[in-house]
């Protein structure tokens, strides 16, 4: 997938779903975060800049939906920048976050990002451990 | 699995815009927060399968120039490996046998092949511990250990100068049952083993009868020494050494006892230092493994001189020191019973020479703590006694120490000095 189609796309949404008050800072940093897709930087550089203007971008955003549609471009744009196979595997958790993200945006109520953080919680435990166990589980059973 | 600097500074981040949406009760930074988190975990879950890919691509040849060795013999591996690494940055490094020291080249893989040359002090069989993995993307990095083909080639070390007789090498079909080296046993107690044949050996040192009866060629390693039954002394290291140390120490004095495979009646001294602790009986496994047990917690006499020194009369030709009269009075003593009677210790490597009465080749294992001057005594006591000696020391190779602990025992008249 081509990051700047994706960025250019997120700079569009977040300046058509700015609050009124915020539409111009939208329009700013959303050309930054267009422009950081554009210009030669090395890549660990680029993937800096496209979350530090993109995720503040988030912030301006005036309606629910509108933060939800912003996380999961945000999010496409930077796994595109940083070389990634966009495959169902990494869509489905985005789009899962970016859902999460818009419930949040309601703040209907405390649960609802507890439950999050919570889910969130045991997939870092599954990578972080289950997998690296069975990696390792993996490799030791081929050692023969 | 690490994270890189990229990373920590991302989830630094994240942590600010949920510190933001509770300051300022904003539910879009929350959800900018979670989106950074989600993208994190996406490239940990990509990182995570490609590192599996790459470990179970990787295939690893090692080709050495020999298998057989001896004891200072130096190894010449070439080691290549193919495997896919896809997006990651990896590099790759051989990892030694246990024990063996690098003496040329680096393990770590150029352009998939590495070679190197290595000295290998541990006797028996050795493998290779594996490939050592050390891989990274943008995010996150992570070392890995990969064991596979570590069986192959398999390194055997005989050591040398190790007093051997005749050697037990199968079953007869006659009514004693056991085949023996013959022209060994022939020759009275002979210092003789026997290991596999190896590219190098003369042809004249094959023995055939055995070959032919092993099914493989074995050669007949020949010592300086002229025969004799075995002693074994074993200086087992004090307080204060490290446990990888001692283990090697352990292993050390178990690969001679096997290797001195004429019986199980030939004493195994134990000393420490200056101090006799036990003589215990070749086929007394369990006592010799209780003691090496003791390896490191013993806590021994001062290392330093313990014989009469020829100091004590230098001091009285001094001039200008003004001695108090407790000074006259014990240097008057000293200098009355220097060399008129012997110390403990001497007293102690005089008992232990006379029991050895019938044994005339004594193997050494020492760990050369202290100044050394024990070892220097019972190995002028043997070669004072026209036996040979032969010393092993454990945990001096390849350090600072190494030249001064060989020539110190060269000079006490030692006829073999290993450094283990």
């Amino acid at each position: 997938m081509n990051s700047k189609i994706t960025a250019i796309i997120t700079a569009v949404i977040a300046v058509a779903g700015a609050s009124g008050d915020q539409r111009i800072i939208a329009g700013i940093i959303g050309a930054a975060f267009v422009i950081c897709t554009f210009i030669s930087l090395p890549q660990n550089m680029r993937i800096l800049l496209l979350s530090a203007t993109g995720f503040p971008l988030i912030f301006t955003s005036g309606y629910p939906a509108v933060a939800g549609l912003l996380v999961i471009f945000v999010v496409m744009t930077l796994l595109a920048a940083s070389g990634a196979k966009i495959g169902p595997g990494i869509v489905l958790p985005v789009i899962a976050a970016g859902i999460a993200g818009a419930v949040y945006a309601f703040q209907l109520s405390l649960a609802v990002p507890v439950l999050t953080a919570g889910i969130f919680l045991i997939l870092v435990i599954y990578i972080l451990f289950v997998r690296e166990y069975r990696l390792k589980k993996h490799v030791e059973g081929t050692n023969k | 699995m690490r994270p890189t600097l990229l990373t920590g500074l991302l989830l630094l981040f994240s942590l600010v815009c949920f510190v933001y949406a509770w300051m300022m009760n904003a539910g879009e930074a929350a959800a900018a927060g979670l989106g950074l988190l989600v993208f994190l975990a996406a490239r940990a879950f990509i990182f995570q399968t490609e590192v599996h890919g790459l470990a179970l691509s990787l295939t690893v040849i090692r080709e050495t120039d020999k298998t057989i060795l001896h004891q200072s013999s130096i190894v010449n591996i070439t080691s290549s490996i193919t495997a896919v690494t896809k997006k990651l940055t990896a590099s790759f490094e051989d990892v030694l046998p246990a024990g063996a020291v690098l003496t040329a080249g680096s393990p770590r893989f150029t352009e998939g092949r590495a070679s190197y040359s290595l000295n290998l002090p541990v006797i028996g069989d050795s493998f290779f511990q594996g490939v050592r993995i050390t891989c990274s993307d943008l995010f996150f990095a992570n070392t890995l250990l990969v064991a596979r083909n570590a069986e192959h080639p398999k390194l055997t070390m005989y050591p040398t100068g190790i007093a051997a007789t005749h050697h037990a090498v199968g079953h007869g079909a006659g009514w004693s049952a056991q085949e023996f080296d013959r022209p060994a046993l022939i020759a009275g107690f002979d210092t003789r083993t026997l290991r596999p044949y190896a590219d190098g050996d003369s042809t004249r040192d094959i023995d055939w009868k055995i070959s032919g009866k092993q099914q493989e060629l074995y050669v007949r390693l020949r010592m300086d020494a002229s025969g004799g039954l075995p002693a074994l002394i074993v200086d087992l290291p004090p307080r204060g050494a490290s446990e990888e140390l001692c283990l090697h120490f352990a292993e050390t004095v178990v690969g001679i006892l096997e290797n001195l495979n004429i019986g199980e009646e030939y004493p195994v001294i134990f000393i420490s230092g200056a101090m006799y602790l036990d003589t215990i009986r070749s086929g007394e496994s369990e006592k010799i493994i209780a003691m090496l047990k003791q390896a490191g917690t013993i806590y021994a006499a001062d290392y330093l001189y313990r014989l009469r020194h020829p100091s004590v009369t230098r001091r009285s030709t001094e001039s200008g020191h003004q001695l108090s009269d407790q000074e006259r009075r014990i240097e008057g003593l000293i200098r009355l019973y220097a060399g008129r009677y012997p110390t403990d210790f001497e007293r102690m490597v005089r008992n232990i020479s006379t029991s050895l009465e019938q044994e005339t080749h004594i193997t050494y294992v020492t760990a050369a703590y202290g100044d050394l001057s024990h070892m220097t005594y019972f190995i002028n006591e043997t070669k004072k006694n026209k036996r040979y000696a032969a010393v092993f020391v454990v945990g001096a190779a390849a350090t600072p120490r190494e030249e001064e602990i060989r020539s110190a025992f060269t000079r006490a008249g030692a006829d073999v000095v290993e450094m283990i």
